[in-house]
């Protein structure tokens, strides 16, 4: 989309060339295959989201008094963190499309780092709930609150990893129409993790 | 490197959804108690809405076939309305 004003692909130009893609041009971002594992990791988690509702219905006291017991301060750093990550991570496919790798390498880096102050955020939230005495057996609400943030950052960990090979593979200037696009899927996976946590937030820590 | 165009879009999409992060923290906090309902279904609507921008416009989703387009508008649809179905029929205290 975007990009590429000449999409002047010389003819002898094909398993070496950065992918161009013309403005306007319907394609899927990545890979299909790929978006059939997104598809079936969202509908996982709206199921997760429906039982969630579902069981708070039946106690919501119970889930009103809990939820003022979280730091909503960390759960909105958390959205400010991954959102900015996100972004980061959108300029460096854009960058890693156009070959201009030191740029990709930046935004990659500055979207792990911010990721990675996700993690440190959470840890620190976990322990203060720790020295309260506050564990997954400790009510209903408490048990889904760990398992549903523990699963989003175990996404999220094995995000980062992606980010850092998005980013040492961004070194290379010869990255072939199959490297970009499994640097698309990476930043759809990423971009993932940052909208699950955006419905996380919303459900765990504001919902009144 | 002239990228301006679409790296300004995602900019401002990213700014955005800074902003409605603010407005559904505001509309969740107890001050709004008054019409905890309304506020509790803003909540939802903002953050479907951030989810369906994240969705168009970084993950490129608004440049894909339509089959792609149409699962993901509907997942983020039928989510939306199956917990705000489920919120206002088992969780309006």
């Amino acid at each position: 989309m975007q990009l590429a004003k000449q999409a002047a692909t010389s003819p002898g130009e094909s398993a070496g060339s950065a992918a161009r893609v013309t403005p306007g041009e319907i394609r899927v971002p990545g890979e299909s295959g790929f978006w059939i594992l997104i598809l079936g990791d969202l509908t996982a988690f709206a199921l997760m989201f429906c039982v969630f509702i579902y069981y708070r219905g039946h106690d919501v006291g119970l889930y009103l008094d809990s939820q003022l017991r979280l730091n909503r301060a960390f759960g909105a750093l958390n959205v400010v963190l991954l959102l900015t990550s996100s972004w980061c991570v959108v300029q460096g496919v854009e960058a890693f499309r156009e070959r201009i790798t030191q740029r990709a390498r930046r935004c990659f880096g500055a979207g792990f780092l911010l990721g990675a102050g996700f993690v440190v955020v959470k840890v620190l939230e976990y322990g203060d709930k720790v020295r309260e005495g506050i564990a997954a057996s400790t009510n209903e609400f408490f048990m889904f609150f760990y398992v549903l943030t523990g699963i989003h950052l175990l996404h999220l960990v094995i995000g980062l990893g992606v980010l850092a090979w998005m980013r040492a593979k961004s070194r290379s200037e010869w990255s072939t129409h199959r490297d970009v696009a499994l640097a698309e899927c990476g930043g759809v996976y990423w971009h993932m993790v940052d909208l699950l946590w955006v419905a996380l937030f919303a459900l765990l820590y504001l919902l009144r | 490197m002239e990228s301006g165009r679409p790296a300004s879009s995602t900019t401002t999409v990213w700014l955005v959804l800074l902003v409605a992060s603010a407005a559904s923290l505001w509309l969740g906090s107890d001050a709004t108690d008054r019409s905890h309902t309304a506020a509790a279904v803003g909540v939802l609507a903002i953050a479907f809405a951030k989810i369906w921008l994240i969705v168009r416009y970084f993950m490129e989703v608004r440049f894909a076939p339509l089959w792609l387009r149409l699962s993901l508008d509907a997942w983020v649809a039928g989510v939306f309305v199956a917990i705000t179905a489920l919120y206002l029929t088992f969780a309006v205290g």
